[in-house]
């Protein structure tokens, strides 16, 4: 093996075979998969039978819920009605009449004024025994007062509370459905992943500088390879760290959302169950606004980003932004004598990477921005920033300016590796201070 | 046969002269001892040696060619400013080194097991380095540095850090490493190995070159015309039997009778003119030329003064 590749493997794998990287790169993502398998296990599974007593002495309701024509009724939910006032709240609570009930929907006189529906419960029922519960009661009430106090028909009545369905359509792809939001958010997840991956790593190479030249195993090393050698090797290798987490959430991730697509989603799979049905036989159900919300998640995951492109993009935009921001990492290492220096300095170069998360961040709201079209092509925003605008699919028809952005990064790399690499060569065996910039300037010039 | 030959080679810093016109050479098969006082220029000479850095002027030959990156694989170079990566276990770091060096891994692994038998650190393999001491990770920094058997090696201050057995034992690994034929360049401040075991010696200071050539004859450029005389009887009977031609540097009290004195030669005295002097007035034990001890050497020549002393 080259001494490249004798590094490479020394700088990849004394990594990967730490604790610390088992425990973020496997154990945190099942965590995180897991606590959120979870949670919605948790909210859509936790459908106890609860006994619901309606308290309505002014007899609104006339001893019914809504009722839609298709027998849509949640079975797990019973309604009694009750004639007559409960006093107080310890009433229901506490007498024997009442103990069978969970919970208590108290329909007093003042509820067609103050429109507050107070409903207390011994144990907190699930979200989606609520949203049943009050859609069936309220539904029942507006049409009793709407039926009270107008002349119209109850199918009339129901025809038009029907809500209107407003769609935000793509002109030039009028068929399609809109999720640009959706969209703008999983390219902001990517910007802040490649930030993030950008970031961390960069940083790892700067440590291990550092590290090398404090504990002067710098000058063991320096006799034998290439300084040049050297800082190639740490970088690539440390790059391929990042790769190979990012491959290893990536599987995992995978894993988790088919298990999410299959265990939790299994009825929503299919767009005919769910409101475009409601829609034709005219019902008005909102409360399954919340399942709905979960088959647009589970449409946007698999449909709506373009996973080939996002995922080869954020490869390409994380070595080339790695490189580009790792080689100026390495320099600022072998300029300074310990990491307590290393501040004023890391924070001009991370400047740009802060700007690029603000860019993105506007860009969320501003998917066509002329300033998210020239940082996604200026190479030291532009790993962040086109992450975004490839998942907004702003890049349509533009695609040269991919080509561009790439270009332009990898050109900028060589620039950066190359000054870089006239930095580090003497900085790391300058020991006893920081550098002045005056002195780089010299070590620059060196032949 | 010169092995290592270093012409005129100057290198500035930004504000200072590091080097200043530093010529030596070095024969095949001896220990070279590069001595000077702490920032006289010595790791400066031997980093450019080492290609680590370059010369602003001057050149570095060896065998007789000016040498290149390429031969730096034939150099085993142990820094003065020496680390272990501290999370690594041991085994695998001397690999990794030796490995950098060329070497396979079936060679490196079959050496190093030679190495750590011989050092009785087998047990230490799968040690990290932060749970060794420093002596302990000293003794693998010189393992690195002398497992690929370099034709060369340039050693910065080996014996810093050591306790008197482990200076002793590498002390006596150089010199078998000379035995074999190896050609060693020495940097240190402990005079007494310089004493032991260096063949020829140059000595910087202030990024010049002050003295330079084989032990002997370095030594007897010191050469002061000391001599120290044991006797019986009174300090003052013999000081007053010296007269003119003789000067008294210094006395030492063995017992109540017994005296040494040392005594510097004036006007072309020998060492038979003295003993005529001095019999009448004393019993005369013991007599000894006194040799300059390298430490005195290095003393004198760092401080700017030539001429003799004793210990």
């Amino acid at each position: 093996m080259s001494n490249l590749g004798l590094i490479i493997n020394r700088e990849y794998s004394s990594r990967v075979k730490k604790k610390s990287f088992l425990v973020l790169t496997i154990l945190v993502p099942i965590l995180a998969v897991g606590f959120m398998f979870g949670a919605m296990w948790l909210t859509l599974e936790k459908d106890k039978k609860v006994n619901v007593l309606i308290a309505d002495p002014s007899g609104w309701c006339n001893a019914q819920i809504y009722q839609s024509k298709t027998d849509n009724t949640n079975k797990n939910v019973v309604f009694s009605f009750y004639e007559n006032y409960i006093d107080s709240v310890d009433v229901f609570m506490n007498e024997e009449r009442f103990k069978e009930f969970d919970i208590l929907v108290s329909l007093n006189d003042k509820v067609p004024s103050n429109r507050r529906v107070p409903v207390f419960y011994r144990e907190q029922p699930s979200l989606k025994t609520e949203h049943y519960i009050q859609n069936r009661v309220e539904s029942r009430l507006m049409e009793y007062f709407a039926l009270k106090k107008t002349n119209i028909s109850k199918d009339q009545y129901r025809a038009i509370k029907q809500p209107f369905d407003f769609k935000f359509l793509d002109g030039s792809d009028p068929t399609g459905e809109d999720y640009s939001s959706e969209q703008s958010g999983v390219g902001f997840a990517f910007a802040i992943l490649t930030y993030m991956f950008i970031f961390i790593y960069s940083m790892q190479v700067m440590r291990g500088v550092i590290e090398e030249k404090t504990n002067r195993v710098i000058e063991i090393l320096i006799s034998s390879v290439k300084p040049f050698q050297l800082m190639m090797g740490k970088i690539i290798g440390i790059g391929l760290v990042g790769l190979t987490q990012f491959v290893i959430w990536l599987v995992l991730s995978g894993i988790g959302m088919m298990a999410i697509r299959f265990f939790i989603f299994t009825d929503m799979n299919d767009p005919g169950n769910w409101n475009v049905d409601a829609m034709n036989t005219g019902m008005v159900e909102t409360n399954f606004e919340s399942q709905t919300q979960s088959s647009d998640l589970v449409y946007l995951f698999f449909e709506a980003i373009n996973w080939p492109l996002m995922l080869t993009s954020f490869v390409i935009y994380f070595i080339g932004g790695f490189l580009l921001y790792s080689a100026i990492f390495a320099a600022i290492g072998a300029m300074v004598d310990s990491e307590t220096d290393t501040q004023q300095l890391v924070l001009p170069v991370t400047a740009p990477l802060i700007l690029s998360y603000i860019v993105a961040s506007m860009m969320i709201s501003n998917p066509s921005s002329e300033i998210g079209t020239w940082f996604s092509m200026i190479p030291f925003t532009s790993p962040v920033v086109m992450m975004i605008r490839i998942a907004q699919g702003s890049l349509e028809g533009e695609f040269w300016q991919y080509i561009v952005s790439v270009v332009l990064l990898f050109g900028t790399f060589l620039a950066t590796t190359w000054l870089a690499a006239k930095i580090y060569r003497i900085g790391i065996l300058m020991y006893g201070k920081k550098a002045s910039w005056k002195e780089v300037m010299k070590w620059i010039k060196y032949k | 046969m010169e092995i290592l030959r270093v012409e005129n080679i100057a290198k500035q810093y930004a504000n200072h002269k590091a080097l200043d016109d530093i010529s030596i050479s070095t024969q095949e098969g001896e220990i070279f001892g590069l001595l000077g006082p702490n920032g006289a220029g010595k790791t400066s000479l031997i980093r450019i040696i080492n290609q680590i850095t370059g010369p602003d002027s001057g050149r570095v030959l060896l065998n007789g060619k000016e040498i290149t990156r390429e031969d730096i694989s034939k150099i085993g170079y142990l820094p003065e400013e020496r680390g272990l990566y501290k999370k690594m276990k041991v085994g695998e770091q001397a690999l990794y080194f030796a490995r950098l060096k060329g070497m396979s891994k079936s060679e490196a692994k079959q050496k190093l097991k030679f190495w750590f038998d011989k050092f009785e650190i087998s047990s230490w393999t799968n040690k990290k380095v932060e749970e060794l001491s420093k002596g302990m990770a000293q003794k693998i920094q010189f393992i690195t540095t002398v497992l690929h058997e370099p034709k060369l090696l340039i050693l910065d201050e080996p014996f810093s850090g050591f306790d008197p057995i482990n200076t002793e034992l590498i002390k006596s690994e150089i010199l078998r490493l000379k035995e074999n034929g190896t050609s060693i360049m020495l940097s240190t401040h402990n005079m007494n190995s310089v004493e032991e075991i260096c063949d020829s010696i140059a000595l910087i200071n202030k990024s010049k070159l002050i003295v330079s050539g084989s032990l002997e004859d370095v030594k007897k450029q010191y050469d002061s015309d000391v001599y120290s005389i044991q006797f019986k009887g009174m300090m003052m009977a013999f000081a007053n039997s010296l007269w003119t031609g003789y000067d008294l540097i210094d006395k030492k009290q063995l017992d109540d009778n017994t005296a040494i004195a040392y005594i510097k030669m004036k006007n072309g005295n020998k060492i038979n003119d003295l003993l005529k002097a001095v019999m009448p007035s004393v019993e005369i034990e013991a007599i000894h030329k006194v040799i300059p001890s390298m430490n005195d050497i290095f003393i004198k020549a760092v401080s700017g003064e030539k001429g003799g002393n004793h210990e």
